[in-house]
């Protein structure tokens, strides 16, 4: 049993993680184009972004719906809890 | 957050039928190049974990924020916090995007009510001793931050400059007052509506 037990784990192990759909993990993608990052391929697949947090609040306005606003702040020494 | 929830099939579609969405970086051009590493984050199976950098708003048009959360959530759980921004815009705001009467004494209730399931739940896995448990983030730690977040809105519905004036919790950044000034813009665009914030409590609903 013991014996079973460590193959299963041994398997699991040595397994590469499964790929979740929507994106083609074995291609790995330009990070940069004339100096300008490039957007990571499974950004682009999920939620549509509007082009300024202007144009959301107008369409918002004209489609009577609420925001949904995020904010990503790269300097990691302000991380908090 | 963009790497795995946003990429979410079932979240990118619950949220693009029901809000308009904005991202902003606080700092332009900030991104991994690092094709391996993201590659890492999108099948990694972390479910949540507290950080300041990574900030989630819910507003109505009129800049009142609906709920907010910081920090990495996985997709179920992110659906969840939707699912309560739709509950408290449906709660507090008509078909035409307007307050309705009353709107400040909902918005209360709701979140007073989160606040107190989101404590009962830190109790309830500590007794248990059941919900995940990691090294950046356990379920009790989930439940007892969205506790005094939940606690937190439940002091009022206000906007998001207000909100960020009077503590740490929400997002903390600059860039946040420069939200505020085209909600203020935006405000008087639309005449100037009144905002539900205005709506104050209840004597009864304020000391519950």
């Amino acid at each position: 049993m013991r014996h079973l037990a460590a193959l299963a784990i041994a398997l699991v192990v040595a397994s590469p993680l499964l790929a979740k759909p929507g994106v083609d993990l074995g291609t790995p993608h330009d990070c940069c184009k004339d100096g300008v990052p490039c957007a990571w391929p499974g950004y682009q697949k999920g939620v549509q972004w509007e082009d300024s947090l202007d144009a959301a609040f107008a369409r918002a306005r004209e489609l009577h719906r609420p925001l949904l606003f995020h904010v990503l702040v790269g300097d990691m020494d302000r991380e908090g809890t | 957050m963009r790497t795995v929830t946003f990429s979410d099939k079932k979240v990118a579609d619950l949220v693009n039928k029901s809000f308009v969405s904005a991202w902003k970086n606080r700092e332009p051009g900030f991104h991994n190049c690092e094709y391996a590493t993201e590659a890492s984050i999108y099948q990694s199976s972390r479910v949540w974990f507290p950080t300041k950098n990574i900030c989630t708003f819910f507003l109505a048009p009129d800049g009142t924020v609906l709920h907010y959360i910081t920090g990495y959530y996985d997709p179920s759980l992110f659906a969840i916090e939707v699912k309560k921004a739709l509950k408290v815009w449906q709660a507090c705001y008509n078909a035409d995007g307007d307050a309705k009467p009353g709107a400040g004494k909902a918005f209360l209730a709701l979140h007073k009510d989160w606040a107190r399931r989101h404590a009962y739940n830190v109790r309830r896995v500590a007794q248990e001793g059941t919900g995940w448990s990691a090294s950046l983030g356990s379920a009790s730690e989930y439940h007892e931050y969205l506790a005094r977040v939940h606690a937190d809105l439940a002091k009022g519905m206000r906007t998001l400059e207000t909100m960020e004036s009077q503590h740490e919790i929400g997002n903390p950044f600059e860039e946040t007052l420069e939200t505020e000034k085209r909600i203020e813009e935006a405000r008087s665009r639309s005449g100037g509506a009144t905002s539900p914030a205005e709506d104050p409590p209840t004597e009864s609903e304020a000391s519950r």
